[in-house]
C-alpha cells in the first residue's frame, strides 16, 4: 500500500478508535494486495499520478490538512473523469464498509 | 361499453403529448363533444396555450416520465376515462436515450395509471418506424406486417407497442394501437416550415428518381383515425394502420406542396427540384446508424436517410374494422397547413 | 512435478462442476475435481460479511467489467463456488427463453419440455422450497409496496431446507452435491488452480489434461499435471473462457458476455428492518426485462450504499437498522468481453450497455422509487453519484436525467453466455451438449453456456442445463 494511499484511507476514515482504523487500513491494504492485476496496476497509476498532484498541492500550500484532502476527494467523486470517479468511489466503499463490519456494532 | 355513436363517448379524455403537432389537432376536436379533457403538457410555454381552446380543457404540467406528474394526470377524472398517449420523443434534442426514457418509460408510466383507475382504453399513437422500410417497391404494410424497428426511434416505439400490446394481454387495460406515417397540418412545429420553405425555394431534394412512396396522413384524417379506433368495439387489442387513403411518390408530394404554395399566393421557385442520386441518402443512413450506435442523432441526417424509402401502408383494416374514412386529400391538407402558417405569422 | 490420471477432470465445484461430478460419479466414471479456492465449512462465515468477502470472493469481491459505467462484479471462488455465497434464489428458465434460444442458436432437444424435465430432477435433489413461514420485514416490504400500486410480486424458491424449527439451511454445492460425488467415489482437490489444459502439439483436436499450481496448507506450492480422458471444465463465465484462451482455444470464446446490471436503492423505513437473509420477493410486473428484489443489506452494505447518493451518511447510517438495500435489475442489450491477459492471473474483462439499457435502468431506479415509498419508506437513496436522496414521490422524476452513464453505480453477481452453446458455430463456442469446438474431449458445462442473460438468478438454469449435458457426455463415453 503506498503512502498516498494510505493518505487517503485516513482522509475518508470516520472511525475515531486508533484499534478501527488500523483494522481499516489493513483491510484496504489486503483488498488492493487482492484485486485483479489490471485493476490493481490502474490503482497505483492513479495514486502515483494523484499522490504527486496533492504533494505540489501541500507544497504550494492549497492543501494542508487530512480535512482538505477529503473535500478534494469528495470533488473528484463527481468529476468528468470516469477513472477519478471511480478512484475515489473503491476507496470509500472499502473504507466504509470496514469501518462498518469490524467497528464493534 | 362504447358504441360507436359521439353522444355515449366517453366524457372525460386524458391527452398525453396534448401541446405537440397531432396533440394541439386532437384536443380541439375533443373538446367540442367531451365534458372534460385533460391534457399533459411538457411545460407552461409549450405551444399554444391549451387552456384557451376551451373552458373544459385542463392542463398538468410536468414530464411523462415523472410518476408524481402522470399520478396527477390520472387524478380524480370520474369512472369513465379514454387516454390518448401522443407523448413521445420523434427527433431527441440531443442523445437517443431519449427516445427510450420517453416513448417507452413514459409509455410504461401511463398505461400503469390507466390501469389502476380503470380507463375504458388507451389509444397508443404508434409510427411505421417499428416496421422500416418496404421490402420492395409494391409491398405495403398492413396489420400483419413484421417487425423490422429502423434504428433508435423505431426501436423505442416497437419496445411501446410491446408494452401496449402487453397491456391488453394481460387484461391490465383495453388499448387499441394507431399507426401513423409522416403526418402534416396545422399545428405544424418549426421543422415543417423548413420544410415548405425548401420546397418553395427549390432546395428540397428529389432522393433518385421520385418513385419512392409514402404514406402521409393530414393531422384531421388521423384525429379520426384516433376516435374510430377509440369508439370501436373490434378495434379493441388491435393495431391500425391509419393514413390517407393511398401513398404519394416523393415527386408527387413535391409538386403537390408546389402548387399549393402557389395557390395560397407564396412565390414558387421555377427551377425543377434538386436532383440528388440515391446513393446520397444511403449514405446519409450509414451515418445515421453510426452515430445512433454512440448514441447521438442528427435530425437532418435522419431524413435524408429515410427519403429515398419506400414507406407505405395499407388502410385497408381500418376502414373495415373501425370505420376509418380520410377525407381530406394531400392538395386540400397541404394548402390548409400552409394557410396556418401564414396565418400565424410565419413568413414560410 | 506430481502426477495424477483420472478419466474425467471437473475444473471448477461451483453449480455447474458440482452437478457434473456427482452425475459422473454415481454412474461409476471415475472423477477428479480440481478447484481454485479453499475448501471452508458452509456455517464458517456470516453470510455477506467482510470475513465471508475476504476468503470466499474472488478477488475480495471486488471485481469489475471495465466500461462507460464499469459494472462492479464478484465471483465465488472456494469448494462449492458461487452457491456458497449467493441468495439461494432459485427460479428456473422461463420457458419463453428456452423456446427462443432453442431457435436462435440451433440448439438440439432445448424444448420448455426437456428443461423442465431436468429442472425437476434437480430441484427434487436440492429440495427448493418457499418459506414455511411469513416473509421477514425485508421482504414482506416488497409485497406490500407492489400490492399498494397493483404490481405483479412473487415470492421466489430458494434452495434451502427447513429444519422442525422453521430454520433455513441454504442447500449449497458444499453441503449437497459435492459430498454425493464425494461418496460415490469422486475425489476432489481444493486450494488447486488450472494454470492451462494440455494439448498435444500433433494433436490440437484433443486434450490430455490440465496443468495446475496447488498451494498446500503450509502456503507452499507444487505443479501439478493432471491426466485424463475427457476434460469439464466448470470455472463459470469469466475463469471459463480465460483458461481456454490461455490454452490456446478462441473460437467464440469469451465474447458475447452478458450480465444483469442492478441499480440500488438504500430505502429508510419508519420502523426496523431485518438484515441477516436477501428478500424473496421480487416485483415481477416488469419482467422479463426488469425486475425488482432485494440485496444484502448489512451495516457494512448500508454504509456503502448510502455513501453512493451523498456524503451526509452520518445520520442515516445511525438509523441503519431501519434501512434496507433494494435492486432494479435489467436483461442487457449491451455485452462484453472477458479476454486473458498472458502473464496475468486475472482476465480484463470490458462491458458496453446501450442508450436503451441506461434507459431500461433509469426506468428500473424510478419503479424501484415508487414501490418503496409505497411500501412506506421515507427516504430513499439511490446509487446514483450525488443523489439527490427522495423523500416523496415527487422527488424521484429527477432521477431520469441524472441516471446518466457518469453518475450511475452498477454491479452484478450473475454473469453468462461468454462460451455460447449451439449447433451454429458461428455464434457459438461449443455443440448442443457443451462440447467445445474442434476438441473431442472438452467440454464446458456452467454458466457461460447460457446463450444470453436468463433475467433470473442463473443457477437453476445453469444446473438443469449442466445435469442436460452430463446425462449426454455419459451416453458417449
Amino acid at each position: 500500500m503506498l503512502r498516498f494511499e494510505r493518505e487517503v484511507v485516513t482522509a475518508l476514515g470516520n472511525a475515531l478508535d486508533q484499534p478501527t482504523r488500523g483494522a481499516v487500513e489493513a483491510f484496504v491494504d489486503g483488498s488492493l494486495r487482492a484485486l485483479p492485476e489490471p485493476v490493481r496496476a490502474g490503482v497505483l497509476g492513479e495514486t502515483v499520478l494523484l499522490g504527486a498532484y496533492v504533494g505540489w498541492l501541500r507544497f504550494a500550500g492549497r492543501l494542508a490538512t487530512s480535512e482538505d484532502l477529503r473535500h478534494k476527494l469528495d470533488a473528484w467523486e463527481t468529476s468528468r473523469i470516469s477513472y477519478l470517479r471511480q478512484y475515489v468511489h473503491l476507496f470509500r466503499s472499502m473504507v466504509l464498509f470496514a469501518e462498518n463490519e469490524l467497528a464493534p456494532a | 361499453m362504447t358504441s360507436t355513436s359521439p353522444s355515449s363517448d366517453v366524457p372525460v379524455c386524458v391527452v398525453t403529448g396534448a401541446s405537440g403537432w397531432l396533440g394541439q389537432n386532437l384536443v380541439r376536436t375533443l373538446v367540442t363533444g367531451r365534458e372534460r379533457v385533460r391534457c399533459l403538457v411538457p411545460d407552461a410555454d409549450a405551444g399554444p396555450p391549451l387552456e384557451l381552446v376551451a373552458p373544459n380543457v385542463e392542463t398538468v404540467v410536468g414530464d411523462v416520465r415523472d410518476p408524481a406528474t402522470v399520478d396527477t394526470l390520472f387524478d380524480d377524472l370520474g369512472p369513465r376515462v379514454s387516454v390518448f398517449h401522443a407523448a413521445a420523443v420523434i427527433h431527441p434534442a440531443q442523445r437517443t436515450r431519449e427516445f427510450f426514457d420517453v416513448n417507452v418509460g413514459g409509455t410504461q408510466m401511463v398505461l400503469d395509471r390507466a390501469r389502476r383507475i380503470g380507463v375504458e382504453r388507451v389509444v397508443h399513437v404508434s409510427s411505421n418506424s417499428p416496421f422500416g422500410a418496404n421490402p420492395t417497391p409494391d409491398d405495403r404494410f398492413d396489420e400483419d406486417s413484421p417487425f423490422n424497428p429502423y434504428m433508435g426511434y423505431g426501436q423505442s416505439k416497437f419496445e411501446a407497442e410491446r408494452l401496449v400490446r402487453q397491456a391488453h394481454e394481460r387484461g391490465d387495460v383495453p388499448t387499441v394501437v394507431v399507426r401513423a406515417p409522416w403526418f402534416y397540418g396545422p399545428y405544424q412545429p418549426a421543422r415543417q416550415s423548413t420544410f415548405f420553405t425548401a420546397i418553395r425555394k427549390g432546395r428540397f431534394p428529389l432522393i433518385g428518381d421520385g418513385s419512392q412512396r409514402r404514406s402521409m396522413v393530414y393531422t384531421d384524417n388521423l384525429v379520426q383515425g384516433l376516435l374510430c379506433a377509440e369508439r370501436s368495439d373490434k378495434a379493441l387489442g388491435n393495431a391500425y394502420w391509419v393514413a390517407d387513403a393511398t401513398p404519394y411518390s416523393l415527386a408527387e408530394i413535391l409538386t403537390t406542396v408546389r402548387s399549393a404554395l402557389t395557390d395560397e399566393g407564396l412565390a414558387v421557385t421555377s427551377r425543377s427540384p434538386l436532383r440528388v442520386p440515391r446513393a446520397v441518402s444511403e449514405w446519409a443512413e450509414r451515418v445515421d446508424r453510426l452515430l445512433q450506435s454512440k448514441g447521438r442523432y442528427h435530425q437532418a441526417i435522419h431524413v435524408l436517410g429515410e427519403m429515398k424509402d419506400t414507406i407505405a401502408c395499407d388502410i385497408g383494416r381500418a376502414r373495415d374494422e373501425i370505420g376509418y374514412d380520410p377525407t381530406v386529400s394531400l392538395y386540400d391538407g397541404m394548402r390548409a397547413s400552409i394557410r396556418w402558417c401564414l396565418d400565424h405569422g410565419d413568413q414560410l | 512435478m506430481a502426477r495424477i490420471t483420472t478419466e474425467v477432470l471437473v475444473i471448477g465445484s461451483g453449480a455447474g462442476g458440482a452437478v457434473t461430478a456427482a452425475r459422473l460419479a454415481e454412474a461409476g466414471r471415475q472423477v477428479l475435481v480440481v478447484e481454485e479456492g479453499p475448501w471452508f465449512d458452509a456455517d464458517e462465515h456470516e453470510p455477506f460479511s467482510l470475513p465471508e468477502m475476504v476468503a470466499k470472493y474472488r478477488n475480495g469481491g471486488a471485481q469489475v467489467a471495465l466500461g462507460n459505467p464499469a459494472v462492479a462484479f464478484g465471483e465465488g471462488r472456494c469448494v462449492g463456488g458461487s452457491t456458497e455465497v449467493n441468495s439461494g434464489l432459485f427460479h428456473r428458465l422461463p420457458d419463453y427463453l428456452a423456446e427462443e434460444w432453442q431457435h436462435t442458436y440451433d440448439i438440439d432437444d432445448f424444448s420448455a419440455q426437456t428443461l423442465a424435465f431436468y429442472a425437476g430432477q434437480v430441484e427434487a435433489e436440492l429440495q427448493v422450497s418457499t418459506l414455511p413461514t411469513a416473509p421477514p420485514p425485508s421482504s414482506a416490504i416488497l409485497e406490500h409496496g407492489a400490492t399498494k400500486l397493483g404490481w405483479r410480486n412473487v415470492e421466489f424458491a430458494r434452495v434451502y431446507r427447513y429444519d422442525q424449527a422453521g430454520r433455513g439451511v441454504k442447500q449449497t454445492m458444499s453441503r449437497t452435491l459435492l459430498p454425493k460425488a464425494l461418496a460415490a467415489g469422486a475425489e476432489l482437490i481444493a486450494d488447486c488452480r488450472v494454470v492451462k489444459l494440455l494439448r498435444p502439439r500433433a494433436d490440437r483436436g484433443r486434450v490430455v489434461g490440465a496443468r495446475c499450481v496447488r498451494t498446500h496448507p503450509d502456503g507452499g506450492r507444487e505443479t501439478l499435471d493432471i491426466q485424463a480422458d475427457q476434460v469439464v471444465v466448470c470455472a463459470g463465465a469469466i475463469q471459463t473462457p480465460a483458461l481456454l484462451q490461455r490454452s490456446g482455444i478462441r473460437h467464440n470464446i469469451g465474447r458475447g458476455l452478458k450480465l444483469h446490471p442492478t441499480v440500488k436503492i438504500a430505502a429508510r423505513f419508519p420502523h426496523p428492518v431485518d438484515h441477516g437473509d436477501v428478500p424473496m420477493h421480487r416485483v415481477t410486473e416488469f419482467a422479463p426485462n426488469l425486475t425488482i428484489g432485494g440485496s444484502a443489506s448489512r451495516k457494512g452494505q448500508i454504509a456503502m450504499a448510502l455513501a453512493e447518493a451523498t456524503h451526509d451518511i452520518a445520520e442515516p447510517l445511525a438509523d441503519w437498522e431501519n434501512i434496507s438495500i433494494y435492486y432494479a435489475a435489467i436483461r442487457s442489450e449491451g455485452s462484453g468481453r472477458v479476454r486473458a491477459v498472458p502473464g496475468l492471473t486475472s482476465p480484463l474483462i470490458t462491458y458496453k450497455l446501450t442508450e436503451a439499457d441506461m434507459s431500461r435502468l433509469a426506468q428500473g431506479l424510478v419503479h424501484l422509487g415508487e414501490v418503496l415509498f409505497a411500501a412506506g419508506a421515507t427516504e430513499l437513496y439511490p446509487s446514483l453519484v450525488g443523489g439527490p436522496v427522495a423523500r416523496q414521490l415527487g422527488d424521484i422524476g429527477a432521477w431520469w436525467d441524472r441516471s446518466t452513464r457518469a453518475n450511475t453505480n452498477l454491479m452484478t453477481v450473475h454473469m453468462t453466455s461468454t462460451v455460447r452453446m449451439g449447433n451454429d458455430r458461428s455464434r457459438t463456442g461449443t455443440d448442443s451438449y457443451g462440447r467445445v469446438w474442434d476438441v473431442a474431449n472438452l467440454h464446458v458445462n456452467d454458466g457461460s453456456l447460457l446463450p444470453d442473460a436468463p433475467g433470473v438468478n442463473p443457477q437453476a438454469a445453469i444446473m438443469t442445463i449442466a445435469t442436460r449435458n452430463t446425462e449426454h457426455l455419459l451416453s458417449n463415453l
